[in-house]
């Protein structure tokens, strides 16, 4: 395990040991593993500044009659 | 009433012989549910049969259209819905899992309101994988009712995680089902099932009333034993939902008469590492679409589509199922994969998922510019035929496979339809699939009903299940 993997295990360790067999630690470690490859992968895109994620929150407002509830730039 | 059996005749079919009153809606009903109870415990596809609800919706049915309240397509044909859908009335919905076996919810997905309302007839709920997958399963008996069979060979996996929508369909046990992908979960029960399989652009299909795997990622949609049929089942549940704030206001009216470019694209290199018979089926495929299409191998930029995609998953599962973990309930879960599985995905970065959902407004333009050019891309729907039931199998949600097609389709929210093109020396179907820009359902379909109409594909049944071995 690199220094990453074994501070993400440690923080998982921590909080979930207890629910942990020891025979599943490998297969943790393994997907720990797997989620900083995903990670390391993810990181060498070069993004600039203003690319941002698809809004994934939007205003709510009460439907009525009249407001279907979706937002309306009065 | 009934001159000829309704088992394996197509919705569209069906829907026509209700409307002219040629066959009852109770006759049919009654023929399908004995089906689900004498199949459904044989191939695992079954959680519950709806009989007494189906039965009642069934005769108001038939006295609606005695009446000449004749609602659509769907009016009086039975289906069965994936078992994350929530029911009311005391029916169980158990997301496959034997912790969740007694839940029952106080009201309907909207998916199944909107077939109510159809006049569709809920005969069962079907089974599923354990939690839809989402805990990182390795093997097919994850799941409340045991490993789900592929019609086509009692020893080989429906696929998953919608395997009884996939089996129930191919054994001839409803016309259609109701399933739902986050990662696969239509397509490789579709594939390995031989049936057609339609996920639908995200947002399409309300998911109000779903399990929520992951929020972004989850999709529901129609299995069946047509494109076209498809077509119709999607016409009756998509639309604007006050109640899932990402339903989209995009009416959906489903039309085959689409214009087309006549060109489809081929991913680079999406058939490097597949099966050797998927792979021939597939070329055979592509000789006969390129008597109407041109087609052409495509470059697509280099992003890490799969790390996309899976981070993702992991990301909203670990954060949908926050309290079922911080409980421990997982060590409940049948597969002992999934008994850990939702521990690791707790230590993903904040930055780091939202670094995935940045790149994916990158590729979501990219990949739009390249498909502009193009009626749809295509690739095989799996890279492999159904694996044994009680094996291993390598998924790509796992990182164990390849599947960009799948990433990009799933993290886009593009549609894809899978249809059948052909069976292995061991007679097992294998898929094409399909995939469109978003909201471009109809040209799919369309392109997939062609291909339906000049193949027999999708006609063929195992012969055990034909209904003349009905006693």
């Amino acid at each position: 395990m690199d220094l990453e993997e074994k501070h993400l295990f440690d923080l998982v360790s921590t909080k979930y040991g207890h629910f942990i067999e020891a025979h599943e630690i490998a297969h943790i470690k393994d997907s720990i593993a797997d989620i900083v490859s995903n990670a390391r992968a993810l990181r060498e895109v070069h993004l600039s500044n203003s690319v941002e994620p698809f809004s994934v929150f939007s205003p709510f407002s009460e439907p009525t009659e009249h407001n279907s509830g979706e937002i309306n730039d009065e | 009433m009934m001159s000829e059996s309704p088992i394996f005749m197509s919705v569209r079919e069906l829907g026509y012989r209700i409307k002219s009153k040629d066959i009852s809606p109770v006759e049919v009903t009654k023929s399908f549910l004995a089906r689900l109870e004498k199949y459904g415990p044989e191939y695992n596809s079954v959680v519950t049969v709806t009989t007494d609800l189906a039965l009642e919706q069934a005769q108001l049915a038939e006295n609606e259209i005695m009446s000449g309240e004749y609602k659509g397509p769907l009016h009086g044909i039975p289906y069965g819905a994936k078992d994350l859908l929530a029911t009311s009335g005391g029916i169980p919905t158990t997301w496959g899992a034997k912790l969740f076996e007694k839940q029952t919810f106080n009201y309907d997905a909207t998916v199944i309101s909107k077939l109510r309302k159809s006049g569709a007839i809920l005969a069962a709920k079907l089974s599923m994988v354990e939690l839809a997958g989402g805990m990182g399963y390795r093997q097919p008996n994850a799941s409340i009712s045991g490993p789900c069979k592929s019609p086509w060979d009692k020893s080989k996996w429906a696929g998953g995680s919608s395997s009884g929508s996939g089996s129930a369909v191919g054994c001839g046990l409803v016309p259609f089902a109701i399933g739902s992908e986050t990662w696969g979960s239509i397509l490789s029960p579709a594939n390995n099932c031989g049936i057609s399989g339609l996920r639908p652009t995200y947002g399409r299909v309300s998911r109000h009333g779903a399990m929520a795997l992951s929020w972004t990622l989850d999709k529901l949609g129609p299995l069946a034993l047509s494109a076209d049929d498809c077509g119709l089942i999607l016409q009756e549940i998509s639309g604007k939902d006050q109640k899932d704030p990402s339903s989209s206001k995009n009416a959906f009216t489903y039309n085959r008469d689409t214009p087309r470019r006549n060109k489809l694209g081929i991913i680079r290199n999406v058939l490097d590492d597949i099966d050797d018979q998927v792979r021939s089926n597939f070329i055979k495929s592509m000789n006969h679409l390129k008597t109407k299409f041109e087609i052409v191998e495509v470059d697509i930029p280099d992003l890490p589509y799969q790390e996309v995609t899976r981070t993702i998953m992991l990301a909203e599962s670990s954060s949908a199922f926050e309290s079922f973990t911080e409980k421990g309930l997982a060590r409940n879960l049948t597969a002992p994969e999934d008994r850990y599985g939702p521990y690791a995905r707790t230590s993903i970065l904040a930055k780091d998922y939202i670094k995935a959902l940045r790149i994916r407004a990158v590729m979501a333009q990219q990949i739009h510019g390249d498909m502009a050019k193009f009626d749809a891309f295509i690739s095989p729907t799996r890279n492999t035929p159904a694996s044994p039931i009680d094996d291993e199998f390598r998924g790509a949600v796992t990182g164990a496979s390849r599947d960009i097609m799948g990433a990009i389709g799933n993290a886009l929210g593009l549609p894809s339809v899978s249809v059948p093109n052909g069976f292995t020396s061991n007679k097992l179907p294998t898929g094409i699939q399909f995939m469109g820009r978003a909201f471009q359902e109809n040209k799919i379909l369309s392109i997939a009903s062609d291909f339906q109409e000049e193949s027999e594909w999708h006609n063929q049944h195992p012969i055990e299940l034909l209904p003349k071995t009905e006693p």
